[in-house]
């Protein structure tokens, strides 16, 4: 019992207000607001924006939307693919049946995209995420995707010509039929 | 009257039986894993995944959009990841196979508490074939991690229960809650069942005279070391989501069970690809189809941003659904039992979809019948020797609210994937009906066999005609199916 009247505490201790984690996420909410410099985003920073984002009227769509921009701009490639989360998804739909616009357009906009080791990080976290078209996913990821996602992180690219035809005949399977699903 | 030595000697012979097959066991899924490697991912394996990648980039947990899952088995396979890099999923899938031990080992140890050697080394040998369950080490669902939490759970718990005055007794419950506890980590399905499995204790303790206050005393150890091992957690996605909460699927599970259109796990990727090549689609019998009925179907409340507020909404909306339509829900119930009972499985499905290499699939008529015959006869001599067998007391009160639980599961939600839980249960049953038979008997427990026996024939009748499609996909697989 005591354990779990000091969990609770510590709870108690470490809760944010809405306000209090819009006020440390200020640099990324407010556009006239500097940036601290090119410092990689920390851990905490992602976590406030995480629960922020998933809270009940933690955030509007309107604001999904322009925090996704902000973040899709940045030079910080963590942050970038954060914007290609669930997270941010989710809300940066203009109605509830759309794809999220600004995501898909930053992901496979570009003719042709650039199929390297960056590009290829923010793709799967975008096109593999789980929870279907409406927060941009389609597909699952396979074994040949996962082993070229362990490389990218380590710096290495996918091959391109390999990569090419993957992605020209998933194009080719989408306008086919439904995504297999299944638990 | 043995001596002493004759004892010990019997003791030891039995302690070698029970480590051979448990190294039997553990040879032949390492053997499995060996011919289904590299096994490719479907469905949730690769939304595990994904979710141990943005736990390992981002240091955070992501929902699912449609499931608030536990975190433990994304846990494990970051961990794996972080171990071992590009080979994270075969140390998950080696580690998976070593796990599988503990199911062993429980369901014998089981299996010795409730009758004897001879049904334990056999429930032991059951286990070593039964070819679904040793499939799901090497395959990325939680359940293998599952049982092995949950089968010692059990066995801890069931000798609490038949000696309730030996003076282990605290020890064993609190064993169980934080096997069990943990164990809820990885599968939220079992967070009601674990205090509901206190009850036959409690329910002993009554009978035997103790008071009141002293029951609860007793029971609510281990459901407190429960809630702390739950709590942390719970914090959390109160902190994230508003919502105190382990995790949360019933939403979206109450979308896919309490719909207008029917949906067996177990067929629909496999449809999916059917439908690709242009080639039928396996359907359940006209007469359970809902479409009979021209039901349109309820859509998912997308519309709500906060996961846990959607997921309220689409139970919301499942249940009106069916207070509308409660002749459509009885109906689809059995369709969905016989679901629950077909004797498939999701190696059957992964055969049938090609996720296997040839080194696998050069067997798959043998491992299609193998897989098919031991659900079949796992479920069929199991129900018949758990409702002939089973000692009446707490072990059969243990046995029944769980097998209860997880019907009610599996009348949710169609699959395979959800009977899991209860086939260490069912191979006891099997074992003790080999080893004992089924004379004498009382004229009720005969009555019962058989009834319970005759039930699970008419739902695998009922469901045959998926049933020997599927078998048939994943006989021949579905690029010459058709």
């Amino acid at each position: 019992m005591l354990m779990m009247a000091g969990l609770v505490a510590l709870h108690l201790a470490d809760h944010r207000s809405n306000t209090e984690l819009r006020a440390e996420l200020a640099h990324l909410l407010l556009p006239g607001e500097q940036s601290p410099g090119s410092l990689r985003p920390s851990r905490d920073t992602l976590e406030a924006m995480h629960i922020l984002l998933n809270r009940p009227q933690g955030f509007s769509r309107a604001e999904g939307q322009q925090l996704s921009e902000t973040l899709l701009a940045k030079d910080d490639p963590l942050l970038r693919e954060f914007a290609l989360s669930i997270d941010l998804c989710r809300l940066s739909r203009h109605t509830a049946l759309n794809v999220p616009a600004t995501q898909e357009q930053h992901v496979l906009g570009g003719t042709p995209p650039p199929m390297d080791g960056p590009w290829w990080l923010e793709y799967v976290t975008y096109r593999r995420k789980v929870g279907g078209k409406q927060v941009g996913g389609r597909r699952r990821l396979d074994n040949l995707e996962l082993l070229w996602y362990r490389r990218a992180l380590r710096g290495e690219s996918p091959p391109h010509e390999e990569l090419s035809k993957r992605l020209l005949r998933a194009a080719r399977e989408a306008r086919v039929g439904p995504i297999p699903r299944g638990q | 009257m043995k001596s002493p030595k004759e004892d010990k000697r019997t003791v030891q012979g039995f302690s070698r039986k029970f480590a051979g097959i448990l190294a039997a066991g553990l040879i032949l899924r390492f053997l499995l894993l060996g011919l289904a490697l590299p096994v490719e991912l479907q469905s949730d394996e690769a939304n595990y995944v994904y979710l141990a990648l943005g736990l390992e980039r981002f240091g955070l947990f992501f929902d699912c959009y449609r499931f608030l899952w536990p975190p433990l088995y994304p846990g494990f396979l970051q961990l794996c990841f972080l171990l071992a890099d590009e080979q994270g999923l075969l140390l998950a899938r080696s580690l998976q196979v070593l796990s599988t031990l503990a199911i062993g080992w429980s369901t014998m140890s089981i299996a010795r508490r409730l009758f004897n050697d001879s049904v334990a080394l056999v429930s032991g040998l059951l286990w070593i074939v039964h070819l679904p369950l040793a499939a799901f080490s090497h395959l990325l669902w939680s359940e293998s991690l599952f049982l092995a939490l949950w089968g010692p759970a059990l066995a801890l718990l069931i000798a609490a229960s038949l000696e309730p005055n030996h003076p282990a007794r605290g020890r064993r419950l609190l064993g169980y809650a934080l096997l069990a506890g943990i164990g809820v980590h990885l599968k939220e399905a079992s967070l009601y069942l674990t205090p509901l499995l206190l009850l036959p204790l409690a329910w002993t303790l009554r009978k035997q005279g103790t008071r009141t206050l002293e029951i609860l005393r007793i029971i609510s150890q281990p459901l407190l070391l429960l809630a702390l091992i739950l709590l942390p957690w719970s914090l959390r996605n109160l902190e994230t989501y508003g919502r105190l909460t382990v995790a949360s699927t019933l939403g979206e599970n109450i979308y896919n069970g309490l719909n207008s259109s029917h949906r067996n796990f177990d067929l629909i990727p496999v449809n999916t690809a059917l439908q690709r090549n242009n080639q039928p689609i396996l359907q359940v019998r006209a007469s359970l189809r809902s479409s009979n009925e021209n039901l349109s179907p309820w859509p998912r409340a997308e519309e709500v941003l906060n996961l846990p507020e959607r997921l309220d909404e689409n139970r919301r909306r499942g249940l009106a659904f069916t207070r509308d339509h409660p002749g459509w829900f009885l109906r689809s119930r059995v369709q969905k039992i016989s679901d629950l009972v077909a004797p498939v499985s999701f190696m059957t499905r992964h055969l049938a979809l090609g996720h296997y290499p040839t080194s696998m699939t050069r067997w798959r008529t043998l491992l299609v019948i193998w897989g098919a015959g031991a659900s079949a006869l796992t479920l069929l001599l199991g129900l018949i020797g758990l409702a002939s067998r089973l000692p009446a007391g707490p072990a059969a009160g243990i046995f029944a609210l769980q097998g209860a639980y997880y019907l009610a599961a599996g009348s949710l939600v169609a699959m395979s994937r959800f009977r899991l839980p209860l086939v260490p249960l069912l191979l006891i049953g099997c074992a003790s009906l080999l080893c004992m038979g089924l004379r004498p008997l009382p004229r009720p427990r005969l009555i019962l066999a058989a009834g319970s026996s005759l039930i699970l024939i008419a739902l695998w009748i009922i469901g045959w005609p998926t049933t020997l499609g599927l078998l048939k996909a994943a006989s021949k697989g579905l690029e010459v199916f058709g």
